[in-house]
């Protein structure tokens, strides 16, 4: 990280400002569904970007300093670590869908994303409440996620097609 | 390439599936009269809902913050939380035998319960 190239990080800080931006907005839309961590997610389409064009550890950082500044900016600092939970998983599983899936299908790759992303979520909470019984809004986590990971995929695939390579 | 693209749709729409029918049987309606509030998964009050005629409301703090519960004609629900996502609050009336009321942030749980015996008769003995 340290011997990175000074317009590379430029480029990474823009997407992180970028993801900001998005995720602070989407703050204002109100909650369509009333079950915690049902969100749009539409800084996800940095993400899926981000790791069609960038190696693990930068998409790392993007993502781990998007999370940390969205929860200081959102204002819940308690919910910090789900998303936490939630972001590192879908990092994983979408690098681990990536050499899986082809071009054609980079939503579906977000598709994954979400759900690991609704997985992590589930654990972190399991393990902070101490009870089980949050497992029984996993079903819904996986569907508003399917339906949520592949409207950001689709958007994120356009933009990728399109080759905003350079900004 | 193509072939693991099939497979995955399959997969993810298998998954989509599972998930539908898991969150019918999880939304399903309840008609529990016995109700259980936890934080970190140890118990703070079981509550007989039919008992209280007119709305009650108990307060529950903690180092986390604050969280109000109010019950009224046998239905039981979050009336305020000082987080700032208000979740649990918007969630409404407790009506799903297996959902809970989460608050996440305050890491209190309310849940219909069905054991008939309460081991302490009273309610509201345990709290804090």
């Amino acid at each position: 990280m340290i011997d990175m190239k000074t317009g590379r990080l430029a480029e990474l800080a823009l997407l992180t400002a970028l993801a900001l931006i998005i995720f602070v907005v989407e703050l204002r839309i109100p909650d369509p569904i009333p079950v915690p961590g049902v969100k749009l997610g539409l800084a996800n389409v940095v993400t899926v970007y981000a790791v069609y064009h960038y190696r693990p550890g930068e998409v790392f950082a993007v993502v781990l300093a998007r999370i940390i500044l969205g929860a200081m900016f959102g204002g819940s600092m308690i919910a910090l670590i789900y998303s936490l939970t939630g972001g590192m998983f879908c990092l994983a599983g979408m690098f681990l869908m990536k050499r899986v899936l082809s071009e054609k299908c980079i939503w579906l790759c977000s598709v994954f994303g979400a759900v690991f992303h609704n997985t992590g979520q589930i654990a972190a909470a399991v393990f902070i409440t101490k009870t089980t019984l949050v497992l029984c809004y996993f079903p819904i986590l996986i569907v508003a996620g399917c339906i949520a990971g592949a409207f950001t995929g689709v958007c994120a695939q356009i933009i990728i097609k399109r080759g905003f390579k350079n900004f | 390439m193509i072939k693991n693209d099939k497979i995955c749709i399959v997969m993810i729409i298998c998954i989509f599936i599972i998930g539908i029918a898991g969150s019918v049987f999880v939304l399903r309606k309840s008609d529990g009269k016995k109700a259980i509030i936890t934080r970190d998964g140890q118990e703070l009050y079981r509550l007989d809902l039919t008992e209280y005629k007119k709305p009650y409301e108990i307060e529950i703090k903690s180092e986390e913050g604050t969280n109000r519960v109010l019950i009224e004609n046998g239905r039981i629900r979050m009336s305020y939380a000082d987080c700032p996502d208000n979740t649990c609050v918007k969630m409404g009336w407790l009506n799903s035998e297996s959902m809970p009321i989460v608050c996440l942030p305050h890491h209190i749980v309310i849940k219909f319960t069905d054991d008939t015996d309460s081991p302490d008769g009273v309610a509201g003995l345990k709290g804090d």
